[in-house]
């Protein structure tokens, strides 16, 4: 089997929004919508930091589908619009999407997005890889893990892009991959363990 | 524009469970229409109009970034980094790729435009290419019929391709440049590398052999992405990376250790390290006697340095030439006075009279004066505590030690020449340079710090030169000079210049303004004509231009065609050649040029490269022998006079800096009685949203960052503000009004801005309109002239 994940080193992150950009072009996403997201942890400001000055902290916090084993947003999708695809990805068929949200609602990790409007796109035209779908009106969307480019063969954007080298892709079935190496050997976090939806993405130091 | 909070970038609780509800984006009901038929892959009717062309990005990030675009329908796709080179030179980062926005945006200038209001009004109409270049030069035959061929100032910023225009037109340049020289000043004279920008460090790679990276006053995991990841190699080599900085900047936060200093006062910190080397035994007692300056005898009475005879002097260059160390005398073991280049062994200390005059060593000066820097007195100066700056100087002394310095921290205050020459000494004093993960100077930027090629380039009559800049740009707001018209390519009046209203009278003073630049900046709306060029990706030939990116040679190549009306940087030099009756010096097309600068090149395997080569080889070549890491000075020989470290400066014994004396900032000091009015310090800091003023207006970018004021929220609520509000920041020069940020990271007593706020972006008003612009007295005798202290500002702010 196959199980595409990806792991993210937060020590090496630095918060640049590389990733998050770089997601946005490949995929056409629309203007007001991110499907990857750098957050600044525990604070109310983008490179906020944590303490009193000058005893600091900051960690930063790349965030979008974890791609869970057990996914909320499936579990309450009422159409299968949403479903778990055979290399481990949780993806969308946007043609039975019919934008109820309940899966936005379910997602723990905040990660999906809606197109509330028309797609509007500063840049004047579709963008991106030539094969990812145009999500029109009414209907969610998040990161698929590239799907389009990890079926040729590619990394996803935002790994090829990260100019740290922070994040890792690659197949958890794999035991000879990198990102198993990592999952082993690492002192892993996985976001909201306790909801039990067991995410794919991870992150170590 | 979409605010950040509503994409939740930094908002607490964003995970559900964690805490309140996350961002939703915009309320309401959705329309359940159905997908069927909506849905079709954007490459179903543009696939076959599909192609791949290369490119490279900005320069002045040191990332030159080689890019692979893809163009679908004749518009930009998709941005990657080029993939034909090894991985570690694929680089890009959020400002490359926001251009699939950008290079479409409307701040793009579309169509040449002439002033019809008053200047800075802002009021133009729409002119031909035509009319706007016939009347332009018009203009510039008369004024320099009258005034002179340097009454026409040409300036140019490193994005712009414009070698010819200055001696097309005879005009003179902008002279010293007032930015990122401040250090530079300070450190080069000793090293006599780095060009007055401190560029004398080896390539980052070199860290991974450091057992210190001990970074001052340099950001560059935030400014210069693609050096991030040599920062991480590094840390996971084993080398303790320390970031000393007045705020809790990125590099700070992924350091090993972060070293908060009070602002403008590296110079203390290095003269106390100094210090407690010199005191503990620390130094490398060799490296000085044999590779430093330190043994040279000094003239007692008049500070001059003995030598033998006057210093031969390279007749083409109009300087000494290097390496004479035979000029200099020092003590040798046997206690006689022999010359420097005949003595078997050295002494570091001690005293002489030759030919009746006094001498002492350098070594003992700098002894004698560092006794008024202890570490105790550098602690109080700096607010670093004692042991932790004993435990620096000790580890630094250790070595091997990589002391990085910078461009946007005490660079841009008066004192910065001091702080390069304390950073030369403490070098010196301890052999941290020329040896393996060891070097000093700025560090950022990979094509900076990596190998350049040699590239060649296409000549020019000797008929056809440039004017000599007597009084740089920014001392025409206050100097007698004949400049009477500005041709700018980029924007220099409120990028590179400090207290903006002064710029504005000046601009006001002039006959002629002319601004060509991709983009609408702030200089624009104090031009006459405003000239559209093209970005990066446009062109209007298949090659463009050809470069020194990160260790390889890069090519521009046509991405698309010009959009709108905009033209290239050659044709409007072209256009202009044309119209001063010399354009037959100039190549006749961008490729004729490409050829050249391949062509003429001294290295063999430069001009043995054809363009063809280049642009199969998706428009990059590696520079020979890149598989070892660029290293400097490994002989230990130095281009400077005496070919050693010379870290006496003879020049400035007049002003008492021969050897580092310790001088506080010019303005934003604690004791300086306008505190009072204006409590702040407002440093002008680099970023992962900006290259200077470029790329303000990229939408992309926006959607994480406007120009903010953040402080620490302790000073903010002293002022009744809170995160969001509006403020507007002022003192005697000016004021703007801009939201501000409450943030931990900032040092109390300061306030933090990104640079090259400018008043389209901003609430209300340019950022520069506050700025430093007063020099020191000795400004003139650096390397670079003054530094135009940007940072060395007080403001004060109240909610507006």
């Amino acid at each position: 089997m196959t199980k595409l994940a990806i792991a993210v080193n937060v020590g090496r992150c630095v918060g640049c929004h590389t990733c998050s950009i770089s997601c946005k072009m490949s995929n056409n996403v629309p203007d007001g919508m991110l499907w990857n997201r750098v957050l600044t942890e525990n604070s109310e400001v983008i490179d906020g930091a944590v303490g009193v000055y000058p005893a600091l902290s900051r960690d930063y916090l790349p965030l979008a589908c974890q791609h869970c084993e057990n996914p909320a947003c499936q579990k309450v999708c009422p159409t299968g619009a949403t479903y778990k695809d055979g290399k481990g990805r949780v993806e969308i068929d946007y043609d039975k999407c019919i934008g109820c949200r309940m899966c936005m609602a379910a997602c723990p990790y905040n990660a999906r997005v809606f197109n509330w409007t028309e797609p509007v796109r500063s840049a004047g035209s579709n963008y991106g890889e030539a094969d990812v779908p145009v999500r029109p009106k009414g209907v969610m969307e998040k990161c698929t893990l590239c799907s389009e480019r990890t079926d040729r063969g590619d990394a996803p954007m935002c790994v090829t892009c990260c100019p740290a080298r922070a994040r890792v892709y690659g197949d958890l079935d794999d035991p000879d991959s990198e990102i198993s190496k990592i999952a082993r050997e690492k002192n892993v976090r996985i976001l909201l363990e306790e909801m039990g939806t067991s995410p794919q993405v991870f992150y170590f130091e | 524009m979409p605010k950040r909070s509503e994409n939740g970038l930094s908002r607490r609780g964003f995970l559900k469970g964690v805490g309140a509800a996350g961002a939703l984006g915009a309320a309401g009901a959705a329309a359940m229409t159905s997908t069927q038929g909506w849905l079709k892959p954007i490459a179903a009717d543009a696939a076959a109009d599909e192609r791949v062309a290369y490119t490279y990005h900005h320069s002045h990030c040191g990332g030159m970034c080689p890019l692979k675009c893809t163009v679908r329908g004749g518009r930009l796709a998709m941005i990657q980094p080029n993939d034909i080179c090894e991985d570690r030179y694929r680089t890009i980062c959020l400002k490359g790729i926001s251009e699939i926005q950008h290079i479409y945006g409307d701040k793009r200038i579309q169509t040449p435009l002439k002033r019809v209001g008053e200047r800075g009004e802002g009021k133009f109409v729409s002119v031909s290419w035509d009319e706007a270049l016939d009347e332009i030069v018009d203009q510039i035959k008369r004024i320099q019929a009258e005034s002179g061929k340097g009454s026409v100032m040409v300036t140019s910023g490193a994005e712009a391709d414009v070698p010819f225009l200055a001696p097309v037109l005879g005009a003179r340049g902008g002279g010293n440049p007032g930015i990122d020289v401040g250090i530079g000043n300070g450190l080069d004279p000793a090293t006599g590398m780095g060009a007055g920008y401190a560029m004398s460090a080896p390539e980052a790679r070199d860290w991974t052999k450091s057992k210190l990276v001990l970074t001052v006053g340099s950001n560059y995991c935030e400014s210069s992405l693609p050096s991030a990841r040599l920062f991480f190699e590094a840390k996971e080599a084993g080398a303790r990376m320390v970031t000393v900085d007045p705020h809790f900047s990125t590099t700070a936060g992924k350091s090993h250790e972060w070293v908060p200093i009070e602002p403008g006062t590296d110079a203390a910190l290095f003269l106390g390290m100094i210090t407690h080397i010199l005191e503990s035994g620390l130094a490398d007692t060799a490296f000085m006697a044999n590779h430093t300056s330190l043994p040279f005898l000094v003239n007692a009475e008049t500070g001059a340095l003995l030598k033998d005879r006057e210093p031969s002097i390279d007749p083409e260059k109009k300087a000494p030439v290097p390496g004479q160390l035979d000029l200099f005398y020092v003590i040798d073991g046997s206690g006689s006075v022999v010359r420097a280049d005949k003595a078997a062994t050295t002494v570091l200390s001690g005293s002489a009279e030759v030919d009746g005059v006094r001498a002492r060593t350098v070594f003992d000066l700098l002894k004698e004066t560092q006794k008024q820097y202890s570490v105790e007195w550098a602690s109080r100066i700096t607010g670093i505590p004692a042991d932790k700056i004993r435990e620096l100087a000790e580890l630094y002394a250790a070595g091997p030690s990589s002391l990085c310095l910078g461009w946007g921290g005490n660079d841009k205050m008066s004192n910065a020449d001091i702080a390069g020459h304390a950073a030369a000494v403490l070098t010196a004093i301890t052999g941290n340079i020329g040896k393996e993960g060891a070097g000093v100077g700025v560090y950022v930027g990979a094509s900076y710090g990596g190998y350049a090629a040699t590239l060649g380039s296409w000549a020019l009559p000797e008929t056809l030169a440039a004017g000599e800049a007597d009084v740089p740009m920014y001392d025409l707001r206050y100097k007698e000079n004949s400049v009477r018209a500005h041709i700018a390519v980029g924007d220099k009046l409120a990028q590179c210049m400090a207290n903006m209203s002064k710029s504005e009278e000046w601009a006001r003073s002039l006959d002629l303004i002319v601004t060509a630049d991709p983009y609408f900046t702030e200089a624009a709306k104090w031009a006459d004509y405003v000239l559209p060029l093209t970005s990066r990706f446009e062109y209007d030939e298949e090659i463009g231009n050809i470069a020194s990116g990160y260790s390889h040679i890069v090519m521009q190549q046509k991405v698309i065609d010009p959009l709108f009306e905009a033209r290239t940087d050659l044709w409007l030099t072209r256009e202009i050649a044309k119209r001063m009756g010399v354009e037959d010096a100039l190549p006749k097309t961008s490729l004729e040029r490409a050829q050249a600068v391949l062509g003429t090149s001294e290295d063999p395997y430069v001009s043995s490269l054809t363009v063809e080569k280049l642009a199969d080889n998706q428009g990059m070549w590696p520079c020979e022998g890149i598989a070892e890491v660029r290293r400097v000075a490994m002989d230990r020989t130095f281009p400077t006079l005496s070919g050693r470290m010379d870290v006496y400066y003879e020049s400035l014994v007049e002003d008492a800096q021969e050897l580092p004396q310790w001088e506080p900032c010019s303005e934003a000091t604690w004791d300086n009685p306008d505190r009072e009015r204006f409590p702040f310090q407002l440093i002008n800091v680099r970023s992962r949203f900006r290259i200077h003023n470029q790329f303000n207006d990229a939408e992309w970018l926006q959607q994480f960052y406007e120009p903010t004021l953040n402080a620490n929220p302790a000073d903010l609520a002293a002022y009744g503000l809170k995160t969001g509000d509006v403020a507007e920041v002022f003192n005697d020069r000016g004021s703007f009004k801009v939201r501000v940020s409450g943030n931990e990271a900032v040092r109390p007593g300061s306030v933090r801005m990104i640079e090259g706020a400018t008043a389209d972006y901003t609430v209300e008003g340019n950022m520069q309109s506050v700025t430093n612009d007063e020099f020191i007295a000795r400004g003139s005798k650096l390397m670079c002239g003054p530094v135009i202290p940007f940072s060395d500002t007080l403001v004060a702010i109240k909610k507006a």
